[in-house]
């Protein structure tokens, strides 16, 4: 095995869970982060001897995020509407397997953008510029999108509230 | 603990399964598919650059246009459609010209190699026959003329999801640097697009792409953003009515 192999092993042992994780965070769905994860490995070795230099883990991620979220790349539509989501199903954080049925509600409430801004803002802390390229949207939209989704989740009650809106995206859940 | 640091608690916690192991023989193979279909690329478009210089006595690298700027509408606005045909959006040297050995696949190189006219970006088409692609025939690449003149190809993109010709955007592939090289945003349209816009993420400008019909297929569009639009986003095609045209899968891959 050729020495570039040997890291690329390595590195995707080291990466694997934390990408199947990530995926699921945005799919909602144990199969398809798996396929997903996989996908993006993929593709990262095909590019390895380029990007083995670098940081590889990042780009591994950009392109688990467009894989992901090209499911929602499509003409969209949302319309006004009076009412806000429900709230998530009720929370009880004190076990583990309410909080992760919690979760995965609650992530099930928000559009797939605001899903895919929520995660890799608040999961991956990533800095709203890097949010917005790696989604490739603009920082305003990143900025719109988290503050809808955190009001959404009703986490963030002292955030400006957008206009109510029930979404409707063809094509965009998974 | 507010709010917020819950719902990162929560997500930080690990899911209620364990992650599969990832067979990374699988991965390094079909990685390795990958690769071997750009070397492919290479080796074909080079191929096909020697043939030229036997046959026409022409260099690729010597018909490069100046660089055209992509052209620029309005700030943060969509594109009004009109009825007037979009000004410039093709470069005046987008096709190689030189006498060529016919449109012929030359071990997957498939018609002309265009000339971008931006720092010297080569885009042409290869073939592709992949049993997982049973839909997919061909891909667009870019790349780059040698001091030989014999193009290198840097990125390839092909469809992966459904027909590779149906109505509409098909894998494109955004912005990348690529050893100190920046790749331009490029893909194809199905269709009679006369005019393919996006927005600017740096600016929130909308840009027109430069756009070239394949030689094989006139219904295959191929475009380009410069390099220097940087990333872009919300792609959208127009007919010569000034009508949106279906969008097709106009996300943008990166990697």
């Amino acid at each position: 095995m050729a020495r570039g192999d040997d890291e690329f092993v390595e590195f995707a042992t080291a990466s694997s869970a934390r990408l199947q994780h990530v995926a699921y965070l945005l799919t909602g769905n144990r199969h398809e982060a798996e396929d997903a994860a996989q996908t993006a490995l993929v593709r990262t070795y095909a590019a390895w001897q380029r990007i083995r230099r670098n940081d590889a883990y990042a780009y591994a991620r950009t392109v688990l995020a467009n894989l992901v979220t090209d499911q929602w790349r499509r003409p969209y539509r949302e319309y006004a509407t009076d009412e806000l989501p429900d709230r998530p199903t009720p929370r009880d954080l004190a076990d583990d397997v309410a909080r992760r049925r919690w979760l995965i509600g609650a992530l099930d409430t928000l559009s797939p953008r605001e899903r895919a801004v929520i995660v890799l803002r608040h999961y991956l802390d990533l800095p709203e510029a890097e949010v917005a390229r790696e989604l490739s949207l603009s920082v305003g939209t990143v900025k719109s999108l988290n503050s809808r989704g955190l009001a959404k989740l009703r986490l963030e009650p002292d955030a400006p509230v957008p206009t109510p809106r029930r979404n409707q995206e063809s094509g965009a859940r998974r | 603990m507010t709010n917020l640091d819950d719902l990162k608690d929560a997500m930080a916690a690990p899911p209620d399964f364990a992650p599969r192991p990832i067979d990374l023989g699988t991965v390094m193979v079909a990685g390795g598919r990958v690769r071997r279909r750009r070397r492919l690329a290479v080796s074909a478009a080079s191929g096909l650059a020697v043939a030229a210089l036997l046959v026409g006595g022409a260099q690729f690298a010597s018909r490069a246009a100046a660089p055209e700027p992509a052209q620029v509408a309005g700030q943060g606005e969509d594109p009004q459609p009109t009825s007037a045909q979009p000004t410039s959006t093709q470069p005046p040297n987008t096709k190689d010209e030189s006498p060529r050995p016919a449109t012929t696949s030359m071990g997957g190189v498939l018609g002309d190699i265009i000339h971008t006219g931006v720092d010297g970006w080569l885009l042409y088409t290869t073939s592709i026959d992949d049993p997982a692609l049973p839909d997919t025939h061909f891909g667009v690449n870019v790349g780059l003329a040698a001091p030989n003149g014999q193009p290198v190809t840097v990125v390839t993109t092909n469809e992966t999801t459904g027909s590779d010709r149906s109505p509409g955007f098909h894998a494109v592939q955004g912005t990348m640097e690529v050893e100190t090289h920046i790749t331009p945003t490029f893909g194809y349209y199905i269709g009679s697009a006369v005019r393919i816009t996006a927005t600017a993420n740096g600016t929130g400008r909308t840009v027109n792409a430069h756009r070239a019909t394949w030689s094989e297929d006139p219904s295959v569009v191929m475009f380009w953003f410069n390099p220097d639009v940087g990333s872009v986003r919300n792609l959208k095609a127009y007919g010569s009515d000034g009508q949106r045209l279906p969008a097709g899968r106009n996300g943008i891959g990166v990697g």
